[in-house]
């Protein structure tokens, strides 16, 4: 009961949210544009939320609520490209290692445990700052590699103990009897039953790149500006925390509203697709 | 007995062993000149040269390979470009009150975390646990700097509780070990929840209750010793979440650790100071991590007779 709750609000979230960063754009003043007449106060100060901006203005005189409208385009598209990467890294291991088992399963499992032992954000920045080196800086693309290329060993791991399973399963022992070739085994009969419980890690996986999108944002190795992600937001509201709370409360509420919405969504297909993998 | 630790540790050593490597293969995959790259680009050609000598860089990647690993395994992980201190000793001025603050934040995880889990696995269903599962989530969705901000902002600077940056007294400490303990607590929480959830409907707790056992000893002294053994290895992997962690929490709280020193140095772009900080993380994780295998192989005697 209280998880079709869950479940009920999670997915009622993320429609809004996905809503909101596709329509929201256009209904809103321009994110970027900087107005210092009417969007400062006249100690050249962040208007707080109320008149004239329905959730102030920044130090730069920007449209709060425009940025954080602009910004969920922004955060959803850099964490979701970042876990699609995750997820094309993570299903060629995970199915790979699960369908071939033996060896090639110890070693790659292995490999993913090696992985999994560096630390998550120190590799992040390591990895954001190299690639910062090369001519990629003006883009959003190490933000992107950085966060999937950490990302994936989850996926990696569910997908291999399922297909582990599926290998054995009597349809699979029918399509090789058949004389189907291992990759086509593969992809038309074990993809397609690992793909709900997929789904519901990658949601699991969204969720932590948000915030590790976010995390890099604030420590300057996020998107190059003006772009408005979420994390950009709070890191360049952070200085006025005193004088301006809402620069950092909006971004920041934006960002646990959103993680808990892709949590609920993720936990919920989850619970529906591998009950007996208990809930972490 | 032996040969499990002995695997175990071999185990450890392969650990460094990619950490090194992995971190070489990073620095040679980039599609730019890492002499220029660990020296910034205001290097002179004399710094050049000698850092391109330093790590072989002009000779063939084998060579080159060969030069990392020898000078990491000797303790040499370079010099800052931007401070010209060879790293390993900013490392190890700086690492005091990075370890200072971890620490607090395991003591935060245990004292609040365990206590929550229990009383959600014993009031299993109702609104405790309800309200802890409710808790966790919030608190794993929050990012770090949002919450950190957001208590500086309530307890420093608004309520005044607390000072609003820097180190030297127990007050300091506060925020910013809570701050870098709220995930850890939710998922502590989560963790003893599922496990003392899971012993109390053992068969052992069952005998125990049977034989008129008071509720307080058979859940205290019974189920939840068998249940905190995940939590000895959890201990030791927290570790990397908490170096990991600091590096945001130091920003915020102006905390003198290695995360703060690691911000500068991603800042400034100075890599050789990021690389060997990513290392001697990686390295005191991996040894962490192993010494809470041993832990638990030394607690519960169950474990020792796996393969």
């Amino acid at each position: 009961m209280s998880r079709n709750w869950g479940a009920l609000a999670g997915g009622v979230l993320l429609v809004l949210l996905v809503g909101l960063a596709a329509v929201g754009p256009h209904l809103t003043r321009d994110p970027i544009a900087r107005d210092i007449e009417h969007g400062l106060s006249a100690m050249g100060a962040p208007l707080p939320p109320g008149d004239g901006a329905l959730l102030g203005t920044d130090q730069l005189g920007r449209d709060v609520w425009a940025r954080l409208v602009a910004g969920a385009g922004s955060s959803l598209a850099i964490a979701g490209l970042a876990t699609l990467l995750a997820l094309v890294i993570g299903l060629a291991v995970g199915l790979t290692a699960g369908y071939a088992g033996g060896r090639v399963d110890t070693i790659l499992m292995r490999f993913v445990d090696l992985v999994l032992s560096f630390p998550f954000l120190m590799v992040a920045i390591l990895l954001a700052a190299l690639l910062r080196e090369a001519d990629l800086a003006s883009s959003t693309l190490p933000v992107i590699v950085t966060l999937g290329a950490v990302s994936w060993t989850t996926l990696a791991r569910v997908v291999r103990a399922k297909a582990l399973t599926l290998a054995a399963a009597d349809h699979v022992t029918a399509a090789r009897a058949l004389g189907a070739t291992p990759a086509r085994i593969v992809l038309r009969h074990i993809l397609p039953n690992v793909a709900g419980l997929v789904a519901a890690v990658a949601l699991l996986a969204f969720a932590q790149n948000l915030l590790a999108e976010a995390a890099l944002s604030y420590l300057g190795l996020g998107p190059p500006p003006p772009e408005a992600s979420w994390g950009r937001m709070l890191y360049e509201g952070r200085p006025y925390y005193r004088t301006a709370p809402h620069l950092v409360i909006a971004p920041g509420l934006a960002i646990v509203l959103a993680v808990v919405a892709f949590h609920l969504a993720g936990e919920a297909l989850r619970a529906r697709f591998d009950p007996a993998e208990r809930l972490r | 007995m032996i040969a499990l630790v002995a695997r175990r540790v071999g185990w450890t050593l392969l650990v460094i062993w990619f950490v090194i490597t992995a971190t070489f293969v990073m620095t040679a995959a980039i599609p730019a000149d890492p002499a220029k790259a660990l020296l910034g680009p205001h290097a002179d050609t004399a710094a050049v040269e000698r850092v391109r000598a330093h790590y072989c860089l002009d000779d063939g990647l084998v060579t080159q390979y060969g030069c990392w690993l020898s000078s990491v395994v000797r303790g040499d992980l370079g010099e800052s470009f931007r401070s010209k201190r060879p790293v390993i000793d900013i490392i190890a001025d700086r690492i005091g009150p990075t370890v200072q603050l971890a620490l607090a934040a395991i003591v935060l995880q245990l004292v609040i975390g365990v206590p929550l889990g229990i009383l959600a696995a014993v009031r299993r269903g109702r609104w405790p646990d309800r309200a802890a599962t409710a808790a966790t989530l919030l608190a794993q969705s929050a990012p770090q700097f949002f919450l950190g901000t957001l208590l500086l902002y309530l307890f420093a600077f608004r309520f005044g509780w607390f000072p609003i940056a820097g180190s030297g007294s127990l007050a300091h400490l506060v925020l910013p070990a809570f701050t870098l303990a709220a995930v850890g607590i939710a998922y502590y929480a989560r963790v003893v929840r599922s496990e003392l959830a899971e012993a109390l409907d053992a068969d052992y707790v069952r005998t125990a209750r049977a034989k008129g056992l008071p509720e307080r000893t058979v859940v205290l002294r019974h189920a939840l010793r068998n249940a905190l053994g995940p939590l000895v290895t959890l201990i030791g992997l927290d570790l990397g979440v908490l170096l990991g962690g600091a590096v945001v929490v130091e920003a915020i709280f102006a905390w003198p650790g290695l995360g703060r020193e690691v911000l500068q140095a991603v800042l400034e772009v100075d890599l050789p100071l990021i690389l060997g900080t990513v290392l001697v993380t990686a390295i005191a994780i991996a040894v962490a991590n192993l010494l809470s295998d041993l832990a638990l192989l030394w607690l519960d005697p169950r474990l020792r007779d796996r393969r």
